[in-house]
């Protein structure tokens, strides 16, 4: 189970358009499309529980990952940047969020216009934290500004050994479920240079899906990104390093990844060299962009094994926001280079996913509106056979339309996003979701629907939808803040995904010192 | 001369086209989809489809026992159960039966109101009474096939070690109900079905380590006396690794996901014949009319076919993504009844 530390939250965006630029927030390295016009996004801040904050966007810790899959589209679409690091992993084209330190980014925003995007970055200056909870959960994180430096440690461990029933009402308790992760960080910036690290050790179990359970199975996992910009022109590189294994039984993998960028101006530029499964990978991309104050527009091409167009533009017309995209998600390497074993086999011949749509969005008041359409040609599916392995399948289809309403003390909204595949259901993606929250001075509460869910593309059986309700407390004392929450106080775990049940009801304590 | 002989008789027993016998009050071919988790229904006399029914999680086996489908979930997904059905059109859901978390139960037989049911990840072979599970007694590693024959079950242990991924030498266990006495007799690698023949002889589908894959041996099927639980012969394919078995009169079929139906005389054992339908196939059973079979897929069509004369002789497209996968018959007539059991079949 992954604690981390981030919600969206009621705050009002950090985001500050400046001029004909693009905008810049919080982290000078972090150039995010958030704000520009007419593009919905939404700003994410700290808690403890990782999952929870994306929780009314369909993203839940069923056990063993978080992965952020927005808009009914799988998570390796959702593009997640670390102070600007891509982070999303060359192996597997998505990340799982319980293996970064979450208790050291503060917070970020998601981006749920075209191509989904989660930015997260470290926090502005020295805070300190403790945290304690349900299912053995410790942990602390503490960040020191000594000069132009910004130094963070973190460390968190729990058992993670909540009790569920399964769908016949039998009930178990979870085993080799602990997990343990310290984390480092540091920031140097100064003037136009700017060194970032980021490095991580989990050890955890992995305990299996209900029907096939794992008693044996642990993972290890060591993450490191790092960064060095001057003026407009960064470097970066990561190196994941994840060893499974199963009664002595051990595959490793080593993802590295490493490139150059650069921005300045309309245009901007980067190059990359992945590296996984002893396949090397390069990847290009160019845009030019011009913005307005109401609308801009990118142009730009990706070069993978060949040369794709992309590009998006937006305007905003009074209340009116409109946006249409065109981008390509291409393979990754387990996709392309899975050596054959007993199981799997990759197909290196696989065409990336073409992603295009637009969306019109209103906003009035307190209350916003939207509805988006994205297509996904040669989308990328493991479909077994005599082995499992991944093919392109045809399109697509995410449609969505959904609706908000937010004041002082409520944030309510819902979304209906039938994806469908050839006119059938995808896995584990709820047509309808809902959620409310409510604010009373130092009181909160929040429930958070999810629809049924098919358990396979188009098959017939299906998850029953699930209301998650959520309570807590919170006081703040000089500079400390001290917050208790009450999570699932109905008690349920169902499964979001088909064998993995949701923890039942806990509690967090956390004191916070800013 | 002993071959030609040997095909001509089978060509002969398959030849006759699909009857439309008179007097049937069911004739309907279920067929289990394990992708979309459901259980589909073909009506050969109206060729027509019935829509499917839920079915639980990682659905892989069906069998019949006294008036009811018996289906085994797997439980990849979810928890592990069997499902009781009434054999109407579509099925009818009459109760499910959990099974124990992360036994994988993979098939099973009917044997005097008793439920039979195989473990393949937790080695044991379940037994179900009115509708609940009574008992379990451990067997040989990774068992599939069941078989209940002779007042007997007779579990076909793979040998598959799970801990390594690897195949190792495979076993039949022989379980009496009466007296809870446990015979096995080791065979090849990986056993997976059995089913028996009008002599009262066991053939055991011993499927190898898929030498298209690193292996060393290819599919055989192995015949065993029951009684003295001794095998007495054997007939081999090479070039192959069939993976379901079916018995028609004096004919036994096995056929894999290479897609290439193999026809062997059983009073011979020896291989006579053999049909190439395409790569994918996974269910297969044997009915007075013909041999069914199922080609599998996720993304492609899925197909039910009709094999008589070893030609096909009727196709169904059963859609995309859904997984075709065991298929069982079901014809009722006012004077008889006639369903599979197991991979082979009985009649009462």
């Amino acid at each position: 189970m992954v604690m981390g530390m981030f919600l969206i939250a009621l705050a009002t965006s950090d985001s500050v358009p400046d001029g004909d630029s693009l905008p810049v927030f919080q982290a000078p390295e972090v150039v995010a499309t958030a704000s520009l016009p007419g593009t919905r996004a939404e700003t994410l801040a700290l808690e403890p529980v990782p999952a929870r904050a994306l929780s009314h966007l369909g993203v839940y810790d069923y056990g063993d990952m978080v992965t952020p899959g927005l808009s009914g589209l799988p998570s390796r679409h959702t593009r997640v940047l670390v102070q600007g690091i891509p982070a999303n992993s060359p192996a597997t084209g998505t990340i799982d969020l319980s293996l970064l330190p979450l208790p050291l980014l503060t917070g970020g925003l998601a981006t749920l216009s075209g191509r989904p995007e989660v930015a997260l970055w470290l926090p502005a200056g020295p805070e300190a934290r403790l945290i304690a909870g349900s299912f053995g959960l410790v942990g602390a994180a503490g960040f020191a500004r000594p000069g132009p430096l910004l130094l963070g440690l973190s460390f968190r461990r729990a058992d993670n050994c909540f009790a569920y029933t399964d769908e016949f009402g039998r009930e178990f308790k979870r085993e080799n479920a602990d997990e343990e992760q310290t984390g480092v960080a540091g920031l140097f910036s100064q003037g136009d240079v700017s060194v970032f690290l980021l490095a991580s050790a989990t050890e955890r179990g992995v305990p299996g899906p209900i029907g096939s359970p794992t008693p044996f199975a642990r993972l290890s996992d060591t993450l490191v990104m790092a960064s060095a910009g001057w003026k407009g022109l960064s470097c970066f590189g990561t190196r994941d390093a994840l060893v499974y294994s199963d009664r002595g039984q051990a595959s490793a993998t080593t993802a590295t990844s490493a490139g150059l960028s650069y921005s300045g101006g309309p245009v901007s530029l980067d190059a990359s060299r992945s590296r996984a499964l002893g396949t090397d990978l390069w990847q290009a991309r160019g845009q030019v962009s011009v913005i307005r104050q109401s609308w801009f527009a990118r142009a730009g091409a990706l070069f993978w094994k060949g040369l794709y167009p992309t590009g998006d533009a937006g305007m905003e017309l009074g209340p009116l926001g409109l946006q249409a995209f065109y981008g390509i998600v291409p393979p990754a390497l387990n996709d392309l280079a899975w050596p054959e074993d007993g199981f799997a086999v990759g197909n290196p011949s696989l065409s990336p996913e073409k992603m295009w749509g637009g969306e019109i969005s209103l906003e009035v008041l307190s209350g916003k509106a939207w509805a988006s359409l994205k297509l996904v040609d040669d989308y990328i599916a493991w479909v077994p056979g005599e082995k499992w392995t991944p093919v392109n399948l045809r399109g697509v289809i995410s449609p969505e339309a959904g609706a908000s309403f937010r004041t002082a003390f409520l944030d309510a909204g819902g979304s209906w996003n039938p994806v469908r595949w050839q006119g059938e259901r995808l896995a584990h993606v709820p047509d309808i979701r809902g959620w409310a929250r409510f604010f009373a001075g130092p009181v909160w509460f929040s429930g958070t629907y999810t629809g049924p869910r098919a358990t396979t593309p188009g098959g017939a059986r299906e998850l029953p939808g699930f209301l998650m309700l959520d309570a807590g407390l919170s006081f703040s004392v000089a500079r400390f803040t001290l917050a208790l929450s009450l999570l699932n106080l109905l008690g349920e775990t169902p499964q979001q995904v088909a064998g993995y049940p949701l923890p039942g009801r806990r509690f967090l304590f956390e004191i916070k010192w800013r | 001369m002993k071959r030609l002989l040997c095909t001509g008789a089978a060509l002969l027993a398959l030849s006759c086209h699909r009857d439309e016998p008179e007097g049937l009050s069911a004739y309907s071919i279920y067929i289990v989809e394990d992708m979309a988790e459901a259980i589909s229904v073909y009506l050969p006399l109206s060729d027509s489809l019935v829509d499917p029914v839920p079915a639980g999680a990682t659905p892989n086996f069906l069998f019949s026992g006294g008036s009811c489908l018996y289906l085994v979930n797997s439980g990849f997904s979810g928890s592990p159960s069997v499902m009781a059905y009434e054999p109407t059109v579509p099925p009818g859901l009459v109760a499910t039966i959990p099974m124990p978390p992360g036994s994988n139960p993979y098939a099973g037989a009917s044997l005097d109101g008793r439920l039979y049911v195989s473990g393949f990840a937790s080695d044991m072979l379940y037994i179900i009474e009115n509708n609940t599970l009574a008992d379990s007694v451990p067997v040989g590693k990774a068992p599939e096939g069941v078989l209940a024959f002779g007042g007997r079950i007779y579990i076909v242990c793979t040998g598959y070690d799970l801990a390594t991924y690897t195949f190792g030498p495979g076993s039949l266990y022989r379980y009496d109900p009466g007296s809870g006495q446990l015979d096995s007799v080791s065979l090849g690698l990986n056993p997976q079905w059995c089913a028996a023949d009008d002599q009262g002889r066991l053939h055991i589908l011993v499927t190898g380590d898929y030498p298209d894959y690193g292996g060393t041996q290819w599919g055989k099927v192995v015949l065993v006396d029951p009684g003295s639980m001794n095998p007495v012969d054997s007939v081999s394919f090479p070039g192959h690794s069939p993976g379901a078995l079916a018995i028609l009169g004096d004919w036994g079929y096995a056929v894999g996901w290479d897609g290439t139906l193999l026809a062997y005389g059983i009073p011979s054992m020896t291989l006579m014949d053999s049909l190439v339908m395409g790569q994918g196939i996974m269910g297969l059973a044997a009915e007075p009319q013909g041999l069914w079979l199922t080609r599998w897929s996720n993304t492609d069509e899925n197909w039910l076919f009709l094999v008589q004369g070893l030609s096909v002789s009727d196709s169904v497209a059963l859609g995309q993504g859904v997984g075709a996968k065991a298929v069982l018959p079901w014809i009722e007539s006012a004077a008889s009844c006639f369903v599979p059991a197991g991979p082979g079949f009985t009649r009462f």
